[in-house]
């Protein structure tokens, strides 16, 4: 490279990387620091504030022996099966409801489908847990009327699991039922008509025409609902004050949390940080390889 | 036009630099420290009693304060001294969390100003406090255990309720069951409240501090797994199998509403729990409680146990230490501070030259006109040393996981301590 070709890549290149370099300038510091740090930080011991210590691979090997970290993994997988099909179904199904145009009041159901999703996670999770309060809670008053004995709803594993379950649905249907919409929109509405002339009812039209096609945006769907549902971590901290009754309902990401702001172990913290993240990796590769692979 | 301008110009200036000369001057002439203190609301509201007799006897120094809750102020306190900055220059904390600010190294050495006043603080404050023979908080208030009774439903159980016939009554933890199957067959009360599910294992720890056991033993080794242990926890199981214990998590509304409504017989619990209770949990219920000392085992256990309490630091990152120094002692080692705040919000002093106030043997009514804090005076010197140390917080949480898979059904109290014990021995790296 002479002197004169580098003036020339400014003169000509200057400009333009400089008005975009705010944003890398940013990148750099906020996401791709922290990583590399983290990553550095998984193979020392480190409380916040003393020197960190090296310690190679231990934090690793403690980790696949972790009962409470495996566990965490489990809960999440129960989760997952528990909401993410139903919350998935529904949202097709309420979308393709809301498309159809014949409803009065459209807006209004998308809108109040929708606000679930913005409201305030603690401010949810606070009041599902009064809710849901075994002696106090209006969902057991409730079932008393029809005679059922108060719930432990909070109190025993399995069902602590399935509150977490129905809050994240009620929370996540408005938002999956909105990408559903836009994947709707997509599809030509010829077909539709083609398949009418042929005598196709609605139903049939649904799972033959609208469901093979929305396959890519299911797929997009399902793949932030486990993204989501491994790193739920405001639901469980406020209903189950972090992990409910014998860690039930504890997620990677609270676990995360606790080693490194409650017991001060940043340098597990980073491990855990860095195995979730590959667990991910494979899992919504395998998702991409399931439900992608099979063209329309 | 010009010649106006450049005359405004230097009136401007001149303003200006008259501003700066005056403050930078005043500043230096008043020598004024600001100090940054970190606390909650009840501790402000005992500082405030206190805070104009400070601002007089230190007119040089300048309080502005910044009240978060407990579990707040450990996040920030950590993440300021993680950074380097941010951080107060004086902090509340509580013992249990305290030993993890010493160890992060981010409490300053107060050693040479504290070590004077070593002998008029309760002993046992000190053990979380002091590092390697150095001191790096001040003791401030103190959590006594004892056992607050209701004296209306062991009247109606056919018990005379007063103190010392209560005392004798419940005697030994024996005692303590025989009479809760009395309490729950004439008056349908529970004789306590423990949780099942999600209890915060405070109540089993008080049981094993009032026998000198603990997480660990003196020497760092995990002992929660201790026969003895053991035994308390399935003294504990008799309860939750034979339904004489109410199970409700503590500070819900179902918790509030088994003391408000006399559903509980007793609570073991320490002596800011009564000024939770006069204050805001039942305040009707005047003349209806009575404290006396805890039941034991055996002659070798004290009839009491620490639950809380808490203390003030001063923060390496503080500026002025000698400024600092001179409030946390002025709220901490001066008897007038510790009784103010005693008077206020039951503030029990750590500072033993406070109990030779009038107030520690006065009758309450709420009480049923007992002296209630003499109980507590008495017993906090009887307090067995043992520290929270740096690891409670995990030690806890894996204690009151394990605690509930017992009161569940799920596991034996033996096979719950010892998975409780390994996996403490694990995460903690001690033997």
């Amino acid at each position: 490279m002479t002197q004169n070709s580098i003036n020339h890549f400014f003169k000509k290149y200057g400009a333009p990387y400089l008005f975009i370099s705010p944003f890398y300038i940013l990148f750099a510091v906020f996401m791709v620091y922290p990583v590399i740090n983290s990553l550095y930080l998984s193979f020392h011991q480190w409380n916040g504030s003393t020197e960190r210590i090296y310690v190679g691979w231990e934090n690793y090997i403690n980790l696949i022996h972790d009962g409470v970290f495996i566990q965490s993994l489990i809960n999440c997988v129960i989760i997952f099966f528990e909401y993410v099909p139903i919350m998935t179904f529904f949202a097709v199904v309420l979308a393709y409801i809301l498309n159809m145009g014949k409803l009065k009041l459209q807006s209004f159901f998308r809108t109040s489908i929708f606000i679930p999703y913005i409201t305030p996670v603690i401010a949810v999770g606070f009041v599902f847990s009064l809710l849901l309060d075994r002696d106090y809670g209006l969902v057991n008053l409730l079932l008393g009327y029809l005679g059922i004995k108060p719930v432990e709803w909070l109190l025993t594993p399995t069902l602590a699991r399935i509150a977490i379950s129905v809050l994240v649905t009620w929370r996540w249907l408005g938002y999956n039922m909105i990408i559903m919409l836009a994947g709707l929109q997509s599809i030509p509405l010829e077909l539709y008509d083609a398949a009418k002339v042929d005598g196709a009812s609605g139903t049939q039209s649904f799972f033959r025409i609208t469901l093979p096609l929305m396959r890519p945006i299911i797929l997009f769907a399902t793949v932030l609902s486990t993204i989501g549902t491994f790193s739920l971590f405001t639901e469980p901290l406020i209903l189950t004050q972090g992990g409910g009754p014998m860690y039930s309902t504890l997620t990677p990401v609270l676990y995360l949390y606790s080693n490194a702001f409650q017991y001060l172990k940043f340098g597990y913290s980073s491990s855990i940080a860095y195995v979730y993240f590959i667990i991910l990796f494979i899992l919504t590769r395998f998702e991409w390889r399931y439900f992608g692979s099979q063209a329309v | 036009m010009k010649q106006f301008r450049a005359y405004l110009v230097c009136f401007v200036l001149l303003v200006v630099t008259f501003n700066i000369v005056l403050f930078t001057g005043f500043s230096f002439a008043q020598k004024k420290t600001t100090l940054t203190v970190w606390c909650w609301q009840y501790q402000k509201g005992c500082i405030d009693t206190v805070l104009q007799d400070f601002y007089k006897a230190n007119p040089g120094i300048e309080i502005q304060f910044r009240i978060l809750n407990p579990g707040d102020l450990y996040q920030n306190l950590l993440l300021a001294l993680s950074a380097g900055e941010g951080a107060p220059d004086i902090t509340a904390v509580e013992s249990s969390h305290l030993a993890r600010y010493v160890e992060m190294e981010g409490l300053a050495d107060i050693t040479d100003n504290a070590k004077r006043y070593y002998h008029m603080f309760n002993r046992y404050k000190w053990a979380d406090a002091t590092k390697d023979g150095k001191i790096y908080a001040m003791p401030w208030d103190s959590g006594p255990v004892a056992l607050y009774y209701r004296r209306d439903i062991f009247e109606k159980a056919g018990y005379k309720s007063d103190p010392d016939s209560i005392a004798k009554l419940l005697n030994t933890w024996e005692d303590y069951y025989k009479v809760a199957k009395v309490i729950k067959d004439k008056t349908g009360a529970y004789m306590f409240s423990h949780a099942k599910a999600n209890n915060d294992g405070r109540t089993f720890e008080m049981l094993l501090w009032q026998q000198r056991l603990w997480y660990f033993d003196k020497n760092g080794k995990v002992t929660i797994d201790h026969p003895l242990a053991v035994k308390t926890l399935e003294y504990l199981g008799r309860f939750w199998k034979e339904n004489l214990t109410e199970d409700t998590q503590p500070w819900t509304p179902g918790w509030y509403a088994g003391i408000k409504d006399g559903k509980v017989a007793t609570i073991i619990g320490a002596v800011w729990m009564g000024g939770f209770m006069y204050g805001w949990i039942a305040p009707d219920a005047v003349g209806k409680w009575g404290v006396v000392p805890l039941p034991v085992w055996r002659a070798t256990d004290v009839r009491t146990a620490n639950d809380g309490g808490s203390n003030l630091a001063i923060t390496v990152q503080c500026k002025d230490k000698e400024s600092a120094w001179k409030f946390i002692e002025f709220i901490t080692a001066r008897k007038e501070s510790q009784v103010a705040a005693w008077r206020k919000d039951d503030s029990f002093p750590s500072f033993e030259p406070a109990y030779s106030d009038p107030i520690a043997t006065e009758p309450s009514p709420y009480f049923g006109g007992q002296a209630y804090r003499k109980v507590f005076v008495d017993l906090v010197k009887q307090i067995p040393p043992i520290a929270y140390t740096k690891d409670y917080t995990e030690a806890n949480s894996i204690l009151t996981a394990e605690i509930a898979t017992y009161a569940t059904g799920k596991k034996t109290a033996s096979q719950a301590l010892k998975d409780a014990a390994t996996r403490i021995r694990q995460r903690t790296k001690r033997p």
